[in-house]
């Protein structure tokens, strides 16, 4: 069982203006004691009618099993949630045109939201919209400290999460229990609380992975990098706190040449990333290598603050770095905020999500940078990229294709379910987004590939630490920058965290599947 | 998993809460002096997860156990929530994160918590503070 996770009460302060006292009733739910409607009637009186779209207000809170207590939910039925779903994807769904009209019967929410999509492939074969998820509303509305997570601050990659699994540690933060236990980058978990990890109980692995609690020990066997023995340990979860910005350093004998390893864009990176630039601007450095291989992306704000950073003012001044883009019934107004759609500018200044706001930003005024990717780079990070490369900043990639995800929800709850159905797009200064596909080294040869850029494919090499120049993809970088694409190694980039299942819930675990950072709330379980 | 018990326990503390704190709303002042936790125990972790719990209007938040023992700023931010790859659900964050600021209360050793959002200040109890 999991940590208990609760939910906001965003509206206790109008139930204390209507002088209710209780706690549970009032509003529309009632408490626990509602009426479940089931069946093909709406309580809201409506029914599916092939091509006609109510507002999706009409159907809003309206569930088949409010959730006690909560006065956003009132008695209504499955197909009152399955209507709401239809009609909200009709009026905010970013392709909504081109989503199959389908009577939802008596499909429930969970079976029906996931047909509400565009069935569109892109030009390489994949799915046009692979993002679209649920997730529980509990989970979604908590919060934890900026960077804090209860786990063991192991981040596992997986080179395959279903039998025969194979997986890898990618990087330990900094004094958490598995530095303590000095597992470094490149060791294998062999077992898990005796459960074989390439073989044995899925289940037995997750729970290990993911106590459901701080202080919660687990038995690991783990295999050290370049090790033919294996050692036992005893992890014990504990609050890891993040250290989104790693290793930034000048790497030894180039002299000008900067790193730095980001992770995540949290709140906290801001200042770490305002430190780092001035660490390697007071170094005097002219190239960077900025690795964004394990960064899943985050606020956006930051990301544009990176950005600027590195290209400057002159190259940036007056420009955008990234503008939304929603469906066309809403060309000006942001649907969700009512505010007019205006773009993100290259933030020259810091906009106070870890310090004060308004600071300066130093830069390094670079026309170039190199970036190591992977399939776990997504989102604001690939917006990164996107947005130097729309002010014609040079980006030269080392790895392998990023997960293509130009786009942006305002997940919605409903009855306790909270719905991710992409609803924008962001694109550069040159009005360019479309990099579904994600974007790819030049040299990549598999078959799925995206927007291609100059670069090298490089698999993850897990047999040195991140930040050692002999990495392969840092060393391919470094190569790059003396010799040119004539200096890339032999393709090899190959997609370590690349998982073989396909998931349209995020609450759901399937079967065999170890997984690879916590489905429900990586902020709580880092492993 | 729904705990509705749990829920309406959170729910009347939440009521309480909101009439207590409505009354010491007010905003922050350059005269105030900027403290750091002295000494943490469960029960000063508990008393500042409970009134972080409390401002924000949930009824658990994840916080270190170092909590504003070095700084005396706190960044609180939404759930990072992954799919089945690894990657955030919601990679262009919507939701902005939250601080808080510590200070030192009428009474030397005393603490203070702001949010700096609503500007309610909570008395930390079972807490002790020193200057940064």
């Amino acid at each position: 069982m999991r940590l208990s996770i609760l939910r906001r009460y965003g509206f206790t302060i109008a139930v204390m203006a209507l002088g209710l006292t209780g706690c549970g009733g009032g509003g529309g739910g009632g408490d626990g004691g509602a009426p479940i409607i089931r069946g093909g009637g709406s309580s809201s009186g409506s029914m599916y009618s092939a091509g006609v779209y109510l507002p999706s207000s009409q159907f809003k809170g309206r569930c088949s099993a409010p959730r006690a207590g909560d006065l956003r939910d009132q008695p209504g039925s499955i197909l009152d949630e399955d209507l709401w779903l239809r009609s909200w994807t009709n009026e905010l769904y970013l392709w909504f045109s081109e989503v199959p009209d389908i009577n939802p019967g008596s499909s429930t929410p969970a079976t029906y939201f996931p047909l509400l999509k565009t069935p569109a492939i892109t030009a390489s074969g994949a799915a046009k919209d692979k993002f679209h998820f649920t997730a529980d509303t509990a989970e979604y509305e908590s919060f934890s400290q900026s960077g804090v997570q209860a786990g063991y601050g192991l981040d596992v990659e997986l080179l395959a999460a279903s039998p025969p699994r194979r997986n890898f540690i990618a990087f330990t933060e900094p004094n958490s229990p598995a530095a303590t236990a000095n597992i470094q980058r490149g060791a294998k978990i062999v077992t898990i609380d005796g459960a074989d990890f390439a073989n044995g109980s899925a289940t037995v692995l997750n729970a290990g992975l993911f106590p459901a609690k701080t202080g919660e020990t687990h038995t690991f066997v783990i295999q050290d990098a370049g090790a033919s023995t294996t050692r036992t340990i005893a992890l014990t979860s504990a609050n890891v706190t993040e250290t989104p910005v790693k290793n930034v350093k000048t790497l030894p004998g180039s002299g000008t040449v900067g790193y730095m390893q980001f992770d995540d864009h949290i709140a906290t990176a801001e200042a770490q990333l305002i430190a780092a630039v001035n660490t390697l601007k007071t170094a005097g450095v002219t190239d960077l290598v900025l690795d964004i291989r394990y960064n899943g992306g985050g606020y956006l704000d930051i990301a544009s603050e990176l950005a600027y950073m590195i290209a400057g003012s002159t190259a940036t001044a007056g420009r955008t770095f990234d503008q939304i883009q929603f469906n066309s019934k809403n060309p000006t107004i942001n649907p969700v905020t009512n505010q007019p759609i205006t773009p993100t500018p290259f933030w020259n200044r810091s906009q106070g999500f870890s310090g004060p706001s308004g600071v300066a930003l130093p830069t390094l005024n670079l026309s170039k940078v190199y970036v190591l990717t992977s399939p776990g780079t997504c989102s604001a990070s690939e917006a990164v990229i996107n947005g130097l490369r729309g002010v014609n900043v040079q980006v030269i990639q080392i790895g392998s294709t990023t997960c293509g995800k130009p786009y942006g929800f305002y997940a919605q709850d409903n009855c306790g379910t909270t719905y991710f159905s992409i609803e924008f797009r962001g694109v550069n200064n040159a009005g360019f987004g479309d990099y579904t596909d994600g974007f790819s080294p030049i040299n990549t040869t598999a078959t799925l590939k995206g927007v291609l850029l100059p670069g090298c494919s490089v698999a993850d090499d897990f047999t040195h630490a991140l930040g050692d120049p002999l990495e392969g993809r840092l060393a391919a970088a470094l190569a790059y920058r003396t010799g040119g694409a004539a200096a890339c190694p032999t393709p090899s980039g190959f997609a370590p965290n690349h998982v073989t299942i396909q998931s349209t819930q995020s609450d759901t675990e399937t079967a065999d599947a170890v997984i690879s950072k916590s489905p429900l709330r990586e902020n709580r379980w880092n492993r | 998993m729904r705990n509705t018990s749990c829920r309406r326990a959170c729910f009347v503390a939440t009521l309480v809460v909101c009439v207590t704190l409505s009354s010491c709303a007010s905003s922050s002042t350059p005269g105030d002096k900027p403290v750091i936790i002295e000494n943490p125990t469960a029960k000063s972790r508990l008393a500042l997860q409970n009134a972080v719990c409390k401002s924000l209007g949930v009824a658990y938040v994840v916080l270190a156990d170092d909590a504003l023992t070095h700084e005396s700023t706190l960044i609180v931010e939404p759930a990072r929530i992954r799919d089945f790859e690894g990657n955030r659900l919601q990679g262009r964050e919507t939701r902005m994160p939250q601080q808080f600021h510590l200070i030192q209360g009428k009474k030397k050793g005393t603490c203070v918590l702001i949010d700096d959002r609503t500007s309610v200040h909570t008395v930390l109890v079972d807490t002790t503070c020193k200057k940064k």
